[in-house]
């Protein structure tokens, strides 16, 4: 049964696995954040942040993780609790 | 006020020397002057692709650091009086150019030629910048191949980051016949992929290997199918509209009767 269907099944081109190959890689390439980009871009959450929750910035991590052609991007900020005040909730 | 392009690639070995040369010789021959600048410095290759290794006396290292005026470093051409070779150093390395010493040497050249054709190194450190940081625009040369493909897409986001905008691409060394049997990536795919203006497709053809034994740009071989794939690059750089599928008929097993196969033509 399985034979039969590869029997069928058009055999992929060199060219067309290249192709995807090429799509996978270059997806990934692109989203590549430089080291100012990711610093930048944690100053820019942590100050948003820090109107809502008080956190341990010496904890704080940021990781980029690739699992099946996809990119993620980890961000753990410890909690230590919640402000003392805030403006608009007077 | 001449244009300053700069040829690169990211990956090495793809044909940025043989582009530059041909690209120079071809320009020279429609009557602009032309140099064409060796900045691989330390691997110069530029003056024995164009035939002119014997005639190098100075070097643009030498002009940097004050040992010759740059008018005697360049190196006429032998065969057409308006095009020149400034030559790289053999024996020094990229650091021996500052990025402020290539900027103040591309805004001299840009005054005395119409075109200023930089050859840069592979790679995309200090002798790509270098390359890269007095050039007008980018022309990124690749192979239809995976590495050669993923490198220039690296180019092509470290040139726009840059300021240098959209560079525009030669895919180099095609063999329609591994294109038709689904073994080499196309053009359309290549595009498909990086997403930038094609300026032009060269075959893989061994007249290129034996113009470079000569020292003769393949681009002088009129009969050659890489050699009319240059001169339409050369006369789209000069703003004339050649389609990019040449449509004169030729013997049916050159490359462009057999590229018109493939595009459906007859
Ligand atoms: N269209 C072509 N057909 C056949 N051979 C080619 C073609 N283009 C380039 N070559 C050959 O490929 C080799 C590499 O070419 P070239 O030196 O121009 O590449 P490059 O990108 O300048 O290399 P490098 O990164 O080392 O500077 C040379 O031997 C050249 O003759
Ligand atoms: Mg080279």
């Amino acid at each position: 049964m399985l034979s039969l269907f590869k029997l069928f099944k058009k055999k992929e081109s060199s060219s067309q696995i290249a192709k995807s190959r090429l799509e996978i890689m270059l997806k990934h390439d692109r989203m590549e954040l430089t080291k100012d980009d990711m610093l930048e871009m944690m100053d820019r959450i942590l100050m948003v942040l820090k109107d809502y929750v008080n956190y341990d910035k010496d904890r704080v991590q940021m990781k980029v993780k690739r699992e099946n052609g996809e990119t993620f991007l980890f961000i753990s900020v410890p909690v230590i609790g919640r402000p003392a005040s805030r403006d608009w909730e007077r | 006020m001449g244009e300053v392009y700069v040829i690169t690639s990211g990956k090495g070995g793809v044909g940025k020397t043989t582009v530059t040369a041909n690209l120079g010789v071809g320009l020279a021959l429609r009557g602009a002057k032309v140099v064409t600048v060796d900045a691989d410095i330390g691997l110069r290759n530029l003056d024995v692709v164009l035939g002119l290794e014997n005639r190098i006396v100075f070097n643009i290292v030498d002009v940097v650091e004050g040992s010759c005026r740059l008018e005697q470093a360049l190196v006429r051409d032998k065969r057409l009086e308006n095009l020149f070779l400034l030559p790289a150093a053999q024996t020094r390395t990229k650091e021996a150019i500052t990025s402020e010493q290539m900027l103040e040497v591309c805004s001299k050249l840009r005054k005395i030629f119409d075109y200023v054709l930089i050859d840069s190194p592979a790679g995309i450190e200090t002798g790509f910048r270098n390359a890269a940081i007095g050039a007008d625009k980018a022309i990124v040369v690749t192979t239809p191949e995976v590495s050669a493909v993923r490198d220039a897409d690296r180019i092509i986001g470290l040139l726009e980051a840059m300021g240098k905008g959209v560079p525009q691409l030669i895919i180099n060394r095609i063999r329609l016949d591994m294109v038709e049997k689904g073994d080499m990536l196309s053009v359309r795919d290549v595009l498909d992929i990086l997403a930038v203006p094609l300026l032009g497709i060269i075959p893989d053809d061994e007249e290129v290997i034996v113009a470079t034994n000569k020292g003769e740009p393949v681009i002088f071989r009129d009969d050659s199918d890489a050699s009319r794939a240059f001169k339409n690059i050369v006369a789209r750089l000069q703003g004339e509209d050649v389609p990019i599928i040449e449509l004169s008929p030729r013997k049916n097993t050159g490359f462009w009767s057999k590229l018109r196969q493939l595009f459906g033509g007859r």
